[in-house]
C-alpha cells in the first residue's frame, strides 16, 4: 500500500526555484509506469555508454532495474519509497531491514537500516543529462531512510554501498567509508547513531 | 511513520549540497545493447580479441603513468586503487580488471569510462572502431621503452580519439 509520508521540496535547476514534492512509502502502478515509460527509455538510450561499465559491475548478470522492480513488488523484507514532483516519480529507494548489521563500533552487530538502492530519475542526473532538472532527491530519500530507521527503533544506524561516482557524496554527510566490499564490488559506507543525529540536526 | 525533517531544513541543505551523483546500491541502468548491435556499431568479440584490447589497455595505462612521471605506487595511492591490481592491468592481458579500478583510472587519467571499460574486456560487446584504434595504438607502441616524443604523440592521439564524443560508439 502506498502512503503519503509528507510534503517536501526539490530544487528545480531549470527555473532556479524549489518545487513542491511528496515522499511516499510503498509504490503503486504510477511509479512502475513512470519507470517503464519515462525512466527506462532514458536508461536504454544511454546504455551503450553506461551499461558497459555497469554490466561489468554486475558481473554480467541480468538487468539490474528489472531486478529491483521485482524486489519492490515481491519481497517482504524490502520497504520501497518514492519521491514525486510534478506528478512524476523523481527518485526511488529500497530499504532492507532484515539482512544487514552494523559494522562500526559502538553498535557493531546490531540491526541497521540498509539502503539496498537509491536512485534519481535519469533526467535529474549529470551522468545522464547535460541539463539535469531536479537537485535534492538524494538528500530527500536519505533523510527519509533515516526517519524510517529511527521509526523502526534502529536509531539512525544506516548502511549502503555507494556507486563509485557517488563516493564523494556520502563521506561529508557523516557516513564512514568502511572500505571495499568484495562481494558487492563497491565501497561500503555506514552511518552511526551519532552521525545520524547530527545529519538530521 | 513521521519524517524527521522539515521543508525549511531541506531547502537550506539542498541549496548548499554539492551538485554530485547520489546513487547507491546496484547500478540502475539498462543493458540493452541489441540496438547498437543491430546497427553494426558494436560487436561481440572472441577471447583472442579481448586479449588484444587488454594489451592495449595495459600499454595505455603504463604510458599515461609515464607521461605524468608517476610510479606505479604513486598512481595506486593517488587513484585509490590496489597496486597489485594496477600492475596486473599493465602487465597481464589475461587479468580481468574490476569495475571500480577501471572507474578510478578513468577518473584519474581523464579518459572515457565507457571506452576504458570496453578495453578491459569486461563487456560482451565492443565498439568496432575502438577495437581497431586500440589494436593499432598497441601495435605502434613500444611496451618497455621510455616514452619518446613520437610515442607521446601517438599516446595523445589515441587519448584524444578515446575522448572524442560520438567518434567511437555514437553514444558518448
Amino acid at each position: 500500500m502506498k502512503t503519503l509520508l509528507g510534503e517536501v521540496v526539490l530544487f528545480n535547476r531549470w527555473t532556479d526555484r524549489f518545487d513542491p514534492a511528496a515522499v511516499y512509502q510503498g509504490l503503486d502502478s504510477t511509479n512502475f509506469r513512470d519507470f517503464e515509460n519515462l525512466w527506462k527509455p532514458e536508461l536504454d538510450r544511454r546504455a551503450a555508454e553506461f551499461g558497459t561499465w555497469a554490466e561489468a559491475a554486475e558481473g554480467n548478470t541480468q538487468d539490474a532495474h528489472w531486478d529491483w522492480v521485482g524486489k519492490a513488488k515481491s519481497e517482504a523484507s524490502y520497504e520501497a519509497f518514492a519521491v514525486e514532483c510534478g506528478g512524476v516519480t523523481q527518485g526511488l529507494m529500497l530499504i532492507d531491514l532484515a539482512l544487514h548489521h552494523a559494522r562500526l563500533p559502538p553498535h557493531k552487530g546490531l540491526d541497521l537500516c540498509y539502503i539496498e538502492l537509491v536512485a534519481s530519475a535519469p533526467w535529474n542526473r549529470r551522468g545522464f543529462s547535460d541539463n539535469p532538472k531536479y537537485k535534492g532527491t538524494g538528500r530527500v530519500l536519505l533523510a527519509t531512510a533515516l526517519s524510517f530507521g529511527i521509526d523502526q527503533e534502529l536509531k539512525g544506524r544506516t548502511g549502503l554501498h555507494s556507486l563509485p561516482e557517488s563516493e564523494t557524496w556520502y563521506g561529508p554527510l557523516g557516513f564512514t567509508n568502511c572500505g571495499y566490499d568484495e562481494g558487492k564490488q563497491l565501497q561500503y559506507f555506514e552511518m552511526t547513531e551519532a552521525a545520524a543525529a547530527s545529519f538530521l540536526a | 511513520m513521521k519524517l524527521l525533517f522539515s521543508v525549511d531544513w531541506l531547502r537550506s541543505k539542498i541549496a548548499s549540497d554539492p551538485d554530485v551523483e547520489t546513487e547507491a546500491g546496484r547500478p540502475l541502468v539498462g543493458f540493452d545493447q541489441v540496438k547498437s548491435m543491430e546497427s553494426g556499431i558494436v560487436a561481440v568479440i572472441p577471447q583472442r580479441n579481448v586479449i588484444q584490447m587488454r594489451i592495449a589497455l595495459g600499454t595505455l595505462v603504463r604510458q599515461l603513468r609515464q607521461r605524468d612521471r608517476l610510479t606505479l605506487q604513486e598512481v595506486a595511492a593517488r587513484a585509490e586503487v590496489s597496486e597489485e591490481e594496477l600492475r596486473q592491468v599493465e602487465t597481464n592481458p589475461s587479468y580481468t580488471a574490476r569495475p571500480r579500478l577501471i572507474f578510478q583510472l578513468s577518473k584519474f587519467f581523464g579518459v572515457s569510462l565507457n571506452n576504458l571499460s570496453q578495453m578491459s574486456g569486461a563487456t560482451h560487446a565492443v565498439d568496432r572502431r575502438l577495437y581497431n584504434d586500440a589494436v593499432q595504438y598497441a601495435a605502434h607502441s613500444d611496451d618497455v621503452a621510455p616514452l619518446s616524443e613520437l610515442q607521446l604523440e601517438i599516446l595523445n592521439g589515441f587519448v584524444a580519439v578515446l575522448n572524442t564524443p560520438k567518434a567511437l560508439s555514437g553514444h558518448d
